[in-house]
């Protein structure tokens, strides 16, 4: 909501007079605005006396009130001594009425009473019902005092920051006053509480900075201009929830809408006035369910219990019950809860049948909520509240699997779908509803020549005899239905995943059952959070399911941890969503922020050397954590660039295990494997054999991972371009028609191109800067074109090694050796000429650090393979490797 | 002035409380005669519905539970007869009773009036018994 201000009067310069009377533009209030044709003004006295007025106003009301019920309850009494008096007989009553005594007298009076306290009611009911019409007409000019608008809460609260006000000696009244006194309103907190924010400290901030927050400004009525405003906004918000009367947390959506300084205090705990207003429509949400379901369960008692109709033209069905749920029957014992944001769906799904008698398909994946559409209709059946043809009607679910469970004979399953169609055609009072039509596609039993019991539901919708609702997923509709006798016989509503609102919705219509459940309580973020990381990291399941599963869980979780305020906040589902998918979506934690800008070193504890590309690396990590990427790609696509044996492979698996958890998180491709366009059908799939591929495949089972294309140069061209879609849109359509979600991948592609040319470089004594334009410009764009290069964020150079660093890896590798051998209760060390030896005779120019895994394999584990086996080792023993694969025993002593 | 402060909420006080005595007849024959007939047309209407008595009378020659033969025929439409009456005279009965509640509302001022009258008089002694 955006904010609005009065407007100040420039007819009488803010004087309310001009030319010696009142000003005919403000009608003497100074400033004002208009809108719906409705003159809004503010116009409230705050003083010692106006707020004793008030409040002896308030008392004097109850006390009336009071009186008026003793009356009520002396009009009972009278009432039965009077009846007392007559003996209960009609006759002497009306002979002791018509017979003049004081005790007559006082029933009469009291009867007056109680019809002055009936008319003191509803007559203040009324005009503010009266009020309320005409300031929405726009046709009637009204001229509205805001301060006749307020409950009696909020006219207290002005009267109690006033006081406040006095107390502190700062004047005169703003923000921080009114936010102070409105900080200890119970609705007040309630909304906070949801917003995660407890109200004490809040107050005792303001309290302690009112002198210096409150700046001196002019005031009218003893309010500063940004209260005046606030009222004006806090207006606005109530007739934008189309309410009667300003309540106390409208007054604080007005005060985060008008304020700067208030906006600014509550973004200090991420609440901002669009939170405010959510959280106020899920208070709104919650109060109109509960009068849907109230008004439910009063329809419910005059639906009939059995299932006869109230025309008595149904007639009984005892094979449709055996197999069958009456829904009507159930909305009517009030099993279903009311619908929540499906109403256009329902909508939809009433005037298709209605408009020609027709039979529709429900059309959605599951967990999108098609049961909770039909369920819907179930209620609006049971109350009555639909067009004629649905009237008087059932709607009566029935079971497939119940239907052909145990009919074994030939003909049998035939007979009972027959005749239970039968049964609902001549009942004339019954809607079927068939979950997962496609269960009848293709039964029939035995012997039957072939017509399976969809062709028979068919054959009898077209003839008109039943109305059928029916459900079934996107998948099984293409595959089973569509195109077949059946499919043509049933209109398709399309029942598509909720939006962000309307899941919401949803979430906060069940969230109460949860939170009872449990004994927990959610905030607004938590559920916002489940919503997007619901939608984010669970590609697989639907909304809203997913979305309440995942807030039951979490309630679960929170539940569990038995901590003092049982309050799910927005980090509890980022810590749950977390451990399921083994990505770090929480907030970043000191000691993680640690490691993160310490993560060069982290990579270099097991990658040598390669300084240029670890920080690259890096760098694209810390961005895709501080999630500050591109939701739409994939995390990270980078380009490994370099001779082999270099750590392009290692570098890549380090990068799985630091930002997924492990090593094993990674998706590895071999694209020498896939040189031929043929070879497309294994990576995406076919649609002939039917068969998944293996890219999509596996992404879909481990869509949070990093992929490695290994030597992508060898890859054909055209598989390079499905590779280009991937790194721009961040999902790919296999041929099967699915899509595969790739924005939660880090994608890494090595590539030994240009491998001379570095070493060329190199060798001229170039660093890499200088010569990294020319490699991408020059030498390898006749292997990758320009714009496939252009999806990489980074394009990674990887450098031969030097001997130095050939000796290090060395280390790293005996390091390894050591590590295996301790699991055996064995030391191991190695002499540092043993350590160089091995480093010469395991560099290779061309193969890099590779052949030395072999060399260490061949020399050290092979020597240490025999002495294990000859039992000369035993625990707590030392190894020493020495020169020319010499090993010694260092005997363990001592304790 | 604290003086001075509750006899100005006095003051504001009684004028209410007199302008609200004063309306109360006008309310009671003008807004309240009004609701009243409202709630007159709402409950005749909902008696209706729960009555299902339009649907009855639609359905008037239909069969009763699908039975479609002559003698079926005659029971029902004898069953539809007594049951359509049953329930018209229910009905009948509901809205005499709303309608009495309407003429109640109507009368009830002048009965009050009129008992109150006739009642204060036994202060002045004349009917002491």
């Amino acid at each position: 909501m955006a904010s609005i201000k009065f407007d100040q009067c420039r007819a009488c310069d803010e004087q309310g007079r001009s030319g010696g009377k009142q000003c005919d533009v403000c009608f003497g209030q100074k400033e004002y605005f208009v809108s719906n044709n409705n003159f809004l003004y503010w116009q409230k006295e705050l003083s010692y006396g106006s707020i004793f007025v008030a409040s002896f106003k308030r008392t004097a009301n109850l006390i009336i009130n009071g009186f008026l019920i003793v009356a009520v309850i002396l009009t009972i009494i009278v009432g039965y001594v009077i009846l007392n008096s007559a003996s209960f007989d009609p006759h002497a009553l009306w002979i002791y009425l018509n017979s003049p005594s004081n005790i007559n007298f006082y029933l009469w009076l009291l009867v007056l009473l109680d019809m002055y306290l009936y008319y003191r009611l509803s007559s203040a009911a009324s005009r503010a019902k009266k009020l309320t019409a005409n300031l929405r007409d726009r046709n009637v000019f009204v001229k509205h005092n805001i301060a006749d608008s307020l409950t009696e809460e909020v006219a207290e609260i002005l009267d109690k920051a006033w006081l406040y006000a006095k107390f502190k000696r700062v004047f005169p009244v703003g923000v921080w006053h009114l936010l102070y006194i409105l900080l200890n309103d119970r609705d007040v907190r309630m909304v906070l509480a949801r917003l995660g924010v407890g109200t004490e400290n809040l107050r005792d901030r303001i309290d302690d900075h009112l002198s210096v927050w409150v700046k001196d400004e002019a005031d009218i009525g003893g309010l500063t201009k940004n209260v005046r405003d606030a009222l004006l906004n806090a207006y606005m918000h109530m007739t934008e929830r189309q309410g009667r009367q300003m309540t106390e947390v409208d007054l604080l959506g007005g005060l985060v809408v008008a304020s700067e300084e208030i906006k600014n205090f509550f973004y200090d705990f991420s609440i901002d006035e669009n939170k405010i207003d959510n959280v106020i429509t899920w208070v709104n949400i919650n109060k109109e369910l509960i009068e849907r379901y109230r008004h439910f369960r009063a329809r419910a008692s005059f639906k009939p219990k059995s299932g006869m109709n109230r025309a008595y033209t149904a007639i009984a069905t005892p094979l449709l019950n055996t197999f069958s749920e009456d829904l009507t029957l159930l909305a009517k014992k009030g099993y279903f809860p009311p619908m929540v944001a499906r109403d256009k769906e329902l909508a939809e799904l009433v005037t298709t049948i209605e408009s020609d008698l027709s039979s529709v398909i429900l059309i959605g994946e599951p967990g999108v909520g098609k049961d909770s559409i039909v369920d819907g209709l179930a209620n609006k059946m049971m109350a009555e509240e639909v067009p004629d043809l649905f009237q008087d009607k059932r709607l009566v679910s029935v079971s497939v699997p119940a239907l052909i469970s145990g009919a074994t004979g030939s003909g049998v399953l035939e007979e009972r779908f027959l005749g239970i169609l039968r049964e609902s055609a001549i009942s004339g009072n019954i809607i079927l509803y068939i979950d997962n039509i496609h269960h009848l596609v293709g039964v029939s039993s035995d012997s039957s020549q072939g017509i399976d019991l969809a062709a028979v539901l068919a054959g009898e919708i077209r003839q008109g005899n039943i109305i059928v609702i029916a459900s079934i997923p996107n998948k099984e509709y293409t595959a089973f239905i569509e195109g077949t006798e059946l499919g043509h016989t049933l209109k398709k509503i399309m029942v598509d995943e909720p939006d962000k609102n309307q899941a919401i919705k949803m979430m906060e219509a069940h969230v109460g059952t949860v939170e009872a459940k449990h004994g927990v309580y959610f905030t607004y973020d938590a559920l916002e959070k489940i919503y997007d990381l619901s939608d984010r990291y669970m590609p697989d399941q639907q909304l809203p399911k997913k979305a309440i599963d995942l807030m039951d869980e979490v309630g679960i979780m929170v539940a569990k941890t038995k901590r003092q305020d049982p309050l799910v906040r927005a980090e509890d589902v980022a810590v749950l969503v977390s451990h399921k998918t083994n990505i770090p979506l929480t907030q970043v934690t000191a000691a993680e922020s640690t490691k993160l800008l310490n993560l060069e070193e982290e990579i270099h504890k097991r990658i040598v050397g390669q300084d240029e590309a670890v920080k690259q690396v890096a760098t694209a990590l810390r961005r895709a954590r501080a999630e500050l990427r591109d939701k739409k790609r994939p995390i990270a696509n980078l380009l490994f660039l370099g001779p082999t044996g270099v750590g392009k492979t290692e570098l890549a698996k380090t990068v799985a295990e630091k930002y997924f958890g492990a090593e094993e998180n990674m998706i590895r491709l071999d694209m020498s494997e896939y040189q031929t366009q043929e070879n497309l059908d294994r990576l995406i799939g076919s649609v002939a054999s039917g068969k998944a591929g293996q890219l999509t495949e596996a992404v879909r089972h481990q869509p949070f991972a990093l992929l490695l294309l290994d030597e992508i140069e060898k890859a054909h061209p055209d598989i390079l371009n499905i590779f280009l879609q991937v790194m721009e849109d961040g999902r790919l359509t296999d041929a099967l028609g699915r899509t595969v979600d790739f924005t939660n991948l880090i994608i890494v592609a090595t590539s030994n191109a240009g491998t001379a040319y570095i070493q060329d470089q190199i060798r001229a004594g170039k660093t890499i800067e200088e010569f990294k334009d020319a490699l991408i410009r020059d030498e390898i764009r006749n292997i990758f074109r320009p714009e496939f290069l252009n999806r990489f964020d980074a394009t990674i150079i990887f450098r031969p090694l030097t001997p130095e660093e050939i000796l290090q890896i060395t280390g790293l590798l005996l390091k390894k050796v050591a590590q295996r051998l301790e699991e055996k209760g064995i030391f191991f060390e190695a002499t540092e000429a043993a350590v160089k030896e091995l480093a010469r005779a395991g560099f290779d120019p061309i193969f890099g650090a590779r052949p030395l895994r072999r060399l260490v394999q061949e020399k050290v584990d092979n020597s240490l393979a025999e002495f294990l086996l000859k039992g000369k080792l035993g625990r707590r023993d030392t190894v020493v490797y020495d020169v020319g694969g010499e090993i010694k025993v260092r005997k363990a002593e001592g304790f | 002035m604290t003086q001075n402060i509750v006899v100005q909420a006095f003051k504001t006080l009684i004028i209410d409380l007199i302008g609200e005595v004063l309306y109360f007849p006008i309310w009671w024959y003008s807004a309240g005669l009004f609701k009243i007939i409202l709630f007159f047309i709402r409950s005749v209407k909902n008696t209706n519905r729960d009555l299902a008595l339009g649907l009855l009378l639609r359905n008037f020659f239909k069969p009763m539970f699908g039975v479609q033969d002559r003698t079926g025929r005659l029971i029902s439409l004898f069953m539809r007869f007594i049951l359509v009456l049953g329930r018209l005279i229910l009905f009948l009965l509901l809205v005499i009773f709303y309608l009495l509640v309407v003429l109640f509302w109507v009368v009830l001022p002048v009965i009050v009036a009129a008992g109150l009258y006739y009642n204060f008089r036994i202060f002045y002694g004349q009917y002491k018994v």
